[in-house]
């Protein structure tokens, strides 16, 4: 697919940018639609090699926003933004999404799709007949990763793929931002100005 | 002691070495306890006041458990986390061979090398008793696996780290979630509610997987204001996670702490005097004990992991040595046990309030249903009558498309009233709302159960958002996908599910303003 669909969700969020109000995509998770905003200027990276990454990062000025070992997300320049996904894509990346219009989430496509198949489905032929090829079995149950490039190509293939009456559910595997528990140290003065919920009460 | 709790690395190393030679003759700790050098600082799982700013007695009190030959074994606890170091010599006896998985590599090396939280968490369950080393875990015989999805966190290996191993997994311990501190509501993938609901409906042939959940550290993002509760996190809220809050040493909530309608129980971590918590971390200087002078001088070990990350893995190693007792209980009779013999801590805080249960629980949106009891948990567990069959009821759901009106304190309200549920004593309430407005931090909402005694759950207060998208971070209104987002509350808990129930959204602050449009209920219980 790709291109076509990342550029118009890339000419829509630079629309956005305008209209301060972020272009979104949507997508089902079993019988549940979900909907997630894009954040322009903000690129995922998953080359499996750090130092790719950072080449790619290097290339367009763009600072790191977070760093993790099998992911870089990237704040890249708005006047190089439209030209990450134009010029000679680069098939490790992705756009980034926020699960609300402002202060969600984020997330982004890695790629692969999560399929959960209906019961008696020859997963094997289905795989064959489909041109499609499992990265694993998920879990022990009928639920398997198909394999896609990163990037929207994930999304579009989820949505094709959840028409096919063998497929109870399909869903794009998301990158999400989660994290340890990481705290702020405790203090006097921060407990002192804790408010309870009672004490917040109107 | 306090002293030393502040001292240089050599000034400690010096003292430890005096402490385990004096705690040899037993002059200090009593019989085996003594093999484990820096037990004595472990005040939450013995506090004598040892270290300043404590209070005798604010443990779990754990080590009657140990006496009577209770430490978890062959409980097997799996750490969804960033990696453990199973190589770590206070936790290498107690991997359990195999089970682990690395999600970068494919590999049973759950990938501890550059990631020093889980090694953390997995000494707070685990660490290894009478070796002669270090520290010793809650649990300190269990078995340990570990998932480092964090390292890798697609929806894939998010659903995989769920239901990996479920046929012998006891406890999942959880220390992660999205982004603290943003005040934002957010919403966990129905796959990961399906993985997880599924670990805790089959796992174990049937008697389930106990999930427990740090209820997070974002309550204050700026100081002054509560920002965020444990309410607006997916994963913390959902029906079959038991959320974990934290108190220091004094038994008071940690100010990071959030709280919540959905956070069951409570466990030390640190809180107002500064002292964290004792564990194991990454050998040599890649953890937590990296280039503060203040830590400890053997690297491998830290005391200055806290959080809700440190609170949860306490609960998960008392629930292994409650499955110990009866390996047979489900986790649904593992999490009443909790829940019944907590103990009320800081019974003078006047946000204790009790519901409406036959036998009255006391409630807390801070403390949940109370600090955990190691000894108190393992004594029910012993004459435990298990819960019956699991029944779930959803009524219709309402659409009252109310206008809400704004900056006003009375709001808008809907009710619900059930009757036929089959419930008499409910287990947990999700709550489904659905308001158009384009800021939900303006918004207070509070589920009543108006029935006999009025049990009321807060879902949400007015608070500001941060966008988490930007750095630095800037307020920003809080949205939500959608409209429609998902709650949790355990308040009810032992209350009956027929009877009335009471939604009310208020729009707290003049601005934009919304509809009340849609909201449902599902009871779970027996």
């Amino acid at each position: 697919m790709g291109t076509k669909g990342i550029f118009g969700v890339v000419g829509f969020g630079l629309a956005a940018l305008l209209f301060a109000e972020p272009a979104s995509v949507e997508w089902k998770d079993g019988e549940r639609a979900y909907k997630a905003y894009l954040v322009p200027g903000l690129v995922a990276h998953f080359h499996p090699q750090r130092t790719e990454r950072s080449r790619f990062g290097k290339n367009l000025a763009a600072k790191t926003e977070i760093e993790l070992p099998a992911a870089t997300i990237f704040s890249v320049p708005s006047a190089k933004y439209r030209q990450v996904f134009s010029s000679a894509p680069d098939r490790f990346q992705s756009p980034v999404f926020s699960d609300a219009p402002r202060g969600g989430n984020l997330r982004s496509l890695p790629g692969g799709v999560l399929l959960t198949f209906s019961e008696g489905t020859d997963v094997g032929k289905w795989a064959e007949l489909n041109q499609r090829k499992f990265v694993r079995q998920i879990g022990k149950g009928p639920t398997w990763l198909v394999e896609t490039p990163p990037g929207l190509t994930g999304l579009e293939t989820a949505r094709a793929l959840g028409e096919d009456p063998a497929v109870l559910s399909s869903t794009p595997n998301w990158w999400i931002h989660l994290e340890p528990r990481k705290a702020p140290p405790s203090s006097a003065e921060a407990a002192r100005l804790r408010r309870s919920w009672n004490s917040s009460k109107p | 002691m306090a002293s030393f709790a502040k001292g240089t690395g050599s000034g400690t190393g010096k003292y430890l070495l005096l402490l385990a030679a004096v705690a040899g003759c037993g002059n200090i700790v009593s019989g085996f306890r003594s093999s484990d050098p820096l037990f004595a600082f472990q005040w939450h799982l013995q506090n004598t006041a040892q270290l300043t700013g404590g209070v005798a007695g604010e443990d779990i009190n754990v080590v009657p458990v140990w006496d009577a030959g209770n430490k978890g074994e062959s409980i097997l606890v799996a750490i969804v986390d960033d990696g453990t170091e199973f190589s770590h010599p206070d936790l290498r006896q107690n991997a359990a061979s195999g089970l682990s998985y690395n999600y970068l590599t494919g590999s049973t090396d759950p990938g501890g090398t550059s990631a020093s939280h889980g090694t953390c968490v997995a000494g707070i369950i685990g660490a290894r008793d009478i070796n002669g080393i270090g520290i010793r875990g809650v649990a300190p015989r269990s078995s340990l696996a570990a998932y480092n999805m964090l390292q890798n966190s697609t929806l894939a290996n998010v659903v995989d780290a769920m239901g990996r191993n479920s046929s012998v997994v006891h406890v999942s311990n959880n220390s992660w979630g999205p982004t603290d501190a943003t005040g934002a509501f957010t919403a966990p993938d129905t796959s990961w509610e399906t993985a997880v609901t599924s670990a805790v409906t089959t796992g174990r042939s049937g008697k389930g997987t106990s999930f427990f959940w740090a209820a997070g550290n974002g309550a204050l993002s700026d100081s002054a204001t509560l920002t965020d509760t444990s309410n607006y996190d997916g994963y913390a809220n959902y029906w079959a996670v038991t959320t974990v809050a934290a108190m220091g040493d004094d038994g008071i909530v940690a100010s990071y702490s959030e709280p919540g309608a959905n956070v069951w129980i409570t466990a030390p971590s640190e809180g107002t005097s500064g002292n964290a918590i004792y564990t194991t971390d990454l050998e040599g200087s890649l953890g937590f004990n990296s280039s503060l002078s203040t830590d400890l001088s053997d690297r491998a070990y830290t005391k200055i992991f806290n959080g809700t990350s440190a609170a949860a893995p306490v609960v998960s190693g008392v629930a292994a040595l409650i499955y110990k007792v009866n390996s047979a209980l489900s986790w649904r009779d593992v999490r009443a046990i909790l829940a019944r013999s907590a103990r009320k801590n800081d019974p003078t805080n006047t946000g204790w309030a009790t519901n409406g249960a036959t036998t009255p629980y006391n409630i807390s949106y801070d403390y949940g249903f109370g600090a955990v009891d190691a000894s108190a948990a393992t004594a029910l567990a012993a004459v435990w009558t298990p819960l019956g069959a699991l029944v779930e009821h959803a009524p219709a759901s309402r659409s009252p498309g109310l206008a809400i009106p704004d900056n006003n304190a009375v709001g808008q309200s809907d009710t619900i009233t059930i009757a036929g549920s089959g419930i008499t004593s409910l287990e947990y309430v999700a709550v489904t709302v659905g308001v158009t407005h384009a800021d939900w931090g303006d918004l207070d909402i509070a589920l009543l159960r108006t029935s006999g005694v009025t049990t009321e759950s807060r879902l949400a207060i007015p608070h500001s958002c941060y966008d988490s998208a930007s750095l630095p971070q800037s307020t920003t209104a809080c949205t939500v996908g959608g409209g429609t987002f998902r709650f949790g509350t355990a308040r009810h808990l032992g209350e009956a599910g027929d009877g009335t129930w009471q939604l009310t959204v208020k729009d707290r602050r003049t601005g934009t303003t919304g509809t009340f449009a849609t909201w449902g209920l599902k009871l779970y219980g027996n």
